[in-house]
């Protein structure tokens, strides 16, 4: 269905909701439905830089399920390195 | 790949921190600290669950004649869940909006069972992950 196809079944039971109102319900709804079933699932793909500690992450990542470093799979650090190094 | 390179790559490890990705390497050489950062250019790939785009009025995102990409026996769940909200407003149509929460709750986990199932048709099985 398009936006326009939902925005017209919402209608049907609220027809004094404005479109922009029932847009924020969709997008809530969307936000939710992705993070509760994890149904989308993509790969996201950047190089290193020599002494580089932190590489920001999309906005669209609702969870990190895998890292790979080139081409191997490396695991997940419980916790935080001693040291601090914010670069 | 060599074996080398498939040693040194299962020498780094990751953490979540302040909405990035922190890579580092074990420390072998410096005694300071168990851990520094990795000193090379290296291809990574992040698997992710992701978010689909917004609905849009108009400009970047799912845009009027646009669809969500979630699969579309899913997307009138959308429709249900704003539908719910909207009786929500109104004090007297509350039992019906708890109408719409159930069907929108089923649909949930409908959604769940179709992302762990393959595509193959194979068993529905649950994922672990860690948190």
């Amino acid at each position: 269905m398009t936006q326009k196809q939902l925005i017209e079944t919402v209608q049907q039971h609220h027809p004094n909701l404005g479109e922009t109102q029932i847009r924020i319900f969709l997008n809530k709804a969307l936000d939710e439905f992705c993070r509760k079933t994890r149904i989308l699932n993509t790969i996201y793909t950047f190089n290193t830089t020599a002494d580089t500690r932190y590489y920001d992450l999309d906005d669209s990542i609702a969870e990190v399920t895998r890292v790979d470093y080139d081409g191997y799979e490396i695991p997940r650090l419980v916790g935080k390195p001693e040291k601090t190094d914010v670069s | 790949m060599s074996v080398d390179q498939r040693t040194a790559a299962l020498k780094k490890v990751y953490w979540l921190e302040r909405d990035a990705i922190g890579l580092a390497m074990v420390s072998s050489t410096d005694s300071s600290a168990d851990y520094i950062s990795v000193n090379e250019a290296k291809e990574v790939t992040i698997h992710a669950v992701k978010l689909d785009e917004d609905f849009v009025a108009s400009g970047t995102g799912i845009t009027m004649t646009e669809s969500p990409a979630i699969p579309a026996e899913f997307h009138d769940a959308l429709a249900k869940y704003a539908i719910a909200k909207g009786y929500e407003l109104n004090p007297q149509t509350l039992q019906v909006a708890q109408y719409f929460n159930k069907e929108w709750e089923m649909c949930i986990r409908e959604g769940k069972k179709y992302a762990n199932k393959g595509r193959d048709g194979s068993g529905y099985h649950i994922k672990q992950y860690d948190y």
